[in-house]
């Protein structure tokens, strides 16, 4: 099922994919396609019933040498403290009361509330600085963040479209000034045809392999296929209007499509590729936020971002998979 | 691979269009002048680029863009918070669409303009910020 293709070669690897997949199976927009040009038919759309990966809690004890021996950076002369370099490049506060930058898809009350991060599940979420700014994600195996397809992939030129992958840090954990879990690198980027070639929201998803294994010390997330509206969600991440600080808002699922899942939770920017999740014997992710409110419908009235569908949840279930 | 997309550029944006304006705290050209594609990064092609700097010509670094849409119809647009770099420059690939860019950094006034953004278009927006800080 596997193609290897370079860009220019692209339209043809996606006509041979599609013609080797079930004619259900999303017309190849769910596809896989990596930094490298690769480009994967996604599999196993056919499953029914509800999928679910288990989420692992991680290490018990925490210590500097546990983390260096995953391959994370913590010896970097900064005392686990961004430097004031970093902090002000990040951070980019808004003046207090002189803007209203990330704040107009805050839907009445601004229910957000602060989230500190030494111990699971919070420090599995993840800050993601790379060259055009900042977004979040969420560990999902011991080397792999989820996040939005945006995070990564500027939505067109399929390979020739991923963000520069040598620009890319991850921080689990992140708290404020403090980055108590050091940060790692990224091996490879990952999303799906749907969102590199279209910059179709409803496959705007994507994951990020990491240069170290923080995820044994962190812990990581679940991810299930189970139906959305009505659980409660919880979209959780690092807001653009705090320094640095990861921030949480409650709701519950209100809307749902086939491959979009809709909520009222407070987002602002920066919060992409956060997870939408709950908590049922541990965190469960249902969704990864991508958007504020826009357009008509559904769209107008929640934020809203990717369902974990059947083919999402075999795609991060590969992602997690490769080494 | 940079010279073809050089060339795309240059077929896909043949004119030339600036707007200036000046205002407090604000100064902001708007063009679909590519002279600086070889500066934007891989792959984008559509949106907004451009470079923030203080009154002095210094690079403001972190700086946060903000498009939001406006009008009835309008795109989706992802929430990522996309920042100036090191040189004050940033690239925010964009729908087609008319939009309200906040620029905001801390230790400086907010800017805002009313943007559009065509198809296949790569509008320079450069602001100039003021400190809050009257000297």
């Amino acid at each position: 099922m596997t193609k290897q293709s370079k860009f220019y070669s692209l339209p043809l690897a996606l006509i041979m994919a599609g013609a080797m997949v079930p004619l259900h199976a999303y017309s190849g927009q769910e596809d896989r396609l990596s930094d490298d040009g690769t480009i994967e038919a996604v599999a196993g759309t056919e499953a029914t019933g509800t999928q679910s990966l288990k989420p692992f809690s991680g290490s018990a004890a925490v210590t500097n040498e546990a983390l260096n021996s995953e391959g994370v950076s913590v010896y970097d002369g900064s005392g686990g403290k961004f430097t004031d370099e970093e902090f002000a490049r990040l951070s980019a506060l808004p003046v207090p009361g002189a803007t209203e930058a990330g704040t107009e898809i805050i839907l009445g009350k601004d229910t957000r509330e602060r989230t500190y991060t030494t111990t699971y599940p919070a420090r599995a979420k993840v800050l993601i600085t790379f060259s055009a700014g900042r977004c979040s994600g969420v560990m999902i195996g011991k080397n792999t963040v989820a996040t939005a397809g945006h995070c990564i992939h500027t939505g067109s030129g399929g390979s020739g479209g991923f963000y520069p992958k040598s620009s890319f840090r991850i921080y689990a954990g992140a708290d404020g000034a403090s980055k108590p879990f050091g940060f790692c690198t990224a091996k490879s980027l990952h999303t799906v045809v749907g969102w590199a070639n279209g910059a179709n929201e409803e496959f705007d998803y994507g994951a990020i392999k990491l240069n170290c294994t923080v995820g044994n010390t962190v812990g990581w997330y679940g991810f299930s296929t189970v139906k959305p509206k009505g659980k409660p969600s919880i979209v959780q991440g690092y807001p653009g209007d705090k320094p640095l600080q990861q921030w949480f808002s409650a709701d519950k699922v209100a809307q749902m499509t086939t491959n979009q899942i809709f909520y009222k939770n407070d987002t602002t920017g920066g919060m992409s590729g956060s997870p939408v999740w709950y908590d049922k014997k541990g965190p469960f992710m249902i969704g990864i936020h991508g958007y504020r409110t826009h357009g008509s419908s559904v769209h107008k009235k929640f934020n809203h971002g990717k369902r974990i569908t059947s083919a999402t949840f075999n795609n991060l279930k590969n992602w997690k998979s490769l080494p | 691979m940079l010279l073809a997309r050089c060339l795309v550029y240059c077929l896909l944006v043949p004119g030339l269009m600036s707007v200036g304006c000046a205002q407090e705290g604000l100064e902001i050209t708007v063009s679909n002048d590519v002279k600086n594609s070889e500066e934007t990064m891989p792959g984008i092609t559509q949106g907004l680029t451009g470079l923030v700097e203080t009154g002095d010509g210094r690079p403001v670094t972190g700086a946060m863009i903000v498009p939001v849409p406006l009008g009835d119809d309008t795109p989706a647009i992802p929430e990522i918070a996309i920042l100036t770099d090191a040189a004050g420059r940033y690239n925010w690939p964009l729908p087609p669409g008319t939009y309200e860019v906040s620029v905001s950094a801390e230790g400086y006034r907010t800017a805002k303009r009313r943007v559009e953004v065509g198809a296949d278009k790569l509008v320079t927006l450069n602001v100039m910020l003021s400190s809050i800080h009257k000297e």
